[in-house]
């Protein structure tokens, strides 16, 4: 299984809503169109006979309906899979060790505070199976980085930044396999391909943004991990483990620190079409090692290289839709979102306020 | 895509009347009983111990599987024949049967088996090494798909005939076989 894990931080309650922009009228409209053709794809497969289908087709069919959302698991040999997945993670106020920090108490330490960040990824997944026990994985995101900030003197800026993030390249191997349970190695490569580089306006110019704000790490990881997961008719549990090791300084002279996660889940099939779950998603990381010249941690804590390292545990609740037979056999859709539950960061951070993600897969 | 639109409660709250929803279908049941379904179109009974008209199935164990034969293949046809479900307690009570279902019923499958002496059951399960411990068909799990596991010496010994169609898209095995 493949783990998508977002390294990010946290911000300061932004009191007023945001105006209805272009933007988030197109955003709104996306979401329906993800929840009608939700809807239509529920009614294609209640609609379905498989008393209809012939032997040969009963052998295609497939059981993988409960999946959690950027897990995933070894194929049967020739199967491809595809895969997108949109997040969304909103960070509203800054946190130190376990306690909320106020606007006014950053802006005591630094000349600017961070109050508010989204981050939002869209990751392409591509999986082909050229045995029953290895599945190749390749891994593209897109991202797209917003971060609010004020100064001492009460003025508010919002710096941007968005491209291709790190790619991940790697494969899953079929560890073990009996009855219900599986248990599947994960090793990933994740290669420099996001940028560090990147710039944008501030009140001091156009200057290079800091750490959280930037598309990959700079470094080649790696990402090797172990999934165990069981699944009866109708109940599927598993836990996974696993870790981002970063190799080496990038070549703006610092690394990211490294990172482990573990999560683990519990769903249960509620129809033939549809299931539900419940997941608990621990993370820690580290801080930064080295650091980039051309940031000032002085002047605001996301520039500071001893102010990253974090750990949090998440609950996560969701919903699987997906399709046994018929035109849109081996197409799932599943929508996940959660709070954190407990979080400390070295700080002051940008604390988590919630995460949301829809993906859509497609094997055949 | 950004979904700001939404905070964390909305979401929430949104997910919760979904998770309630909950019916108990199974799909792994309804998926083995339309294989139970389609394989007894390629089997061939003894002439002298059918019943004309009717293919009588029995099933065996209280198990989602043996629940769904009874919802969703029970009056249904193969070659004329109309389908009837009957559900027994004991193995000893399932004959006279010309199809034996088992999933879930607490004994060894050998003790079952031996129960229905050389009668010509065609006898279907999904319990582990079904069809090596000696029963005619086997419903196993082959990651996330249904395959079907045959023994031919099982079903020689009861005088079933199964098409070549049906022995290709199977894994034969043997009795105690690995």
């Amino acid at each position: 299984m493949v783990k998508a894990t977002a390294e990010l931080d946290e911000g300061t309650a932004a009191p007023g809503r945001r105006p209805m922009t272009p933007h988030r009228i197109l955003e709104a409209l996306a979401i329906l169109a993800a929840a009608l053709l939700w809807s239509g794809i529920a009614s294609a497969v209640e609609d379905e006979d498989l008393t209809a289908l012939s032997l040969e087709d009963l052998m295609s069919v497939r059981l993988n309906a409960m999946g959690i959302t950027g897990i995933h698991h070894t194929h049967a040999r020739g199967e491809w899979m595809v895969g997108l997945s949109l997040m969304h993670m909103h960070m509203d106020g800054n946190r130190s060790a376990g306690h909320r920090v106020s606007r006014a108490e950053v802006l005591r330490d630094y000349p600017v505070a961070p109050t508010e960040m989204d981050m939002d990824m869209a990751m392409l997944h591509l999986m082909v199976a050229p045995t029953d026990r290895w599945t190749l994985v390749g891994m593209v995101p897109y991202l797209r980085l917003e971060m609010e900030h004020e100064t001492r003197s009460g003025a508010s800026f919002t710096t941007r930044a968005d491209g291709l993030g790190d790619v991940e390249l790697g494969a899953l191997f079929r560890l073990w396999a009996e009855d219900i349970h599986r248990v599947d190695l994960l090793g990933m490569v994740r290669l420099p391909t996001g940028s560090i580089d990147v710039k944008d306006d501030t009140p001091m110019g156009r200057t290079r943004l800091p750490y959280p704000m930037r598309l990959g790490s700079g470094s080649v990881d790696l990402h090797p991990g172990v999934t165990y997961q069981a699944q009866t008719e109708t109940w599927s549990w598993g836990v996974h483990a696993g870790t981002i090791l970063r190799t080496h300084r990038n070549h703006r002279g610092y690394r990211l620190g490294h990172r482990a996660h573990v999560t683990t889940w519990l769903a249960r099939g509620l129809t033939e079409w549809l299931s539900a779950s419940v997941r608990l998603d621990g993370a820690w990381w580290g801080n930064i090692h080295g650091d980039d010249d051309a940031l000032d941690p002085a002047l605001v804590p996301t520039a500071d290289p001893d102010r990253r390292a974090g750990r949090r545990v998440d609950l996560l609740l969701g919903t699987n839709i997906f399709s046994l037979e018929g035109p849109l056999a081996g197409h799932r859709i599943a929508v996940e979102g959660g709070v954190p539950i407990t979080q400390w960061l070295d700080g002051p951070q940008l604390e988590l306020d919630y995460r949301l993600s829809l993906e859509w897969t497609w094997v055949f | 895509v950004d979904v700001g639109l939404l905070n964390a409660r909305r979401a929430l709250a949104a997910l919760l009347p979904i998770a309630l929803l909950a019916t108990g279908a199974a799909s792994e049941a309804e998926l083995k009983s339309a294989f139970v379904f389609r394989i007894a179109r390629f089997v061939d009974w003894p002439e002298e111990h059918t019943a004309p008209g009717v293919l009588r199935v029995a099933v065996l164990g209280d198990d989602p599987l043996t629940h769904t034969v009874e919802a969703m293949i029970d009056g249904e046809t193969v070659h004329q024949s109309r389908i009837e479900v009957r559900r027994t307690g004991t193995p000893e009570e399932a004959t006279p049967c010309d199809i034996l279902v088992v999933s879930g019923y607490p004994a060894p499958v050998e003790e079952i088996l031996a129960a229905m002496g050389d009668a010509p059951v065609l006898t279907i399960g999904d319990a582990p090494d079904f069809a090596r411990r000696g029963g005619s068909i086997g419903l196993v799990r082959d990651g996330s798909r249904i395959a079907l596991e045959i023994n031919r010496g099982a079903l020689d010994a009861r005088r079933l005939r199964v098409s070549s169609q049906l022995l290709r898209l199977a894994t034969i095995v043997e009795t105690g076989g690995p």
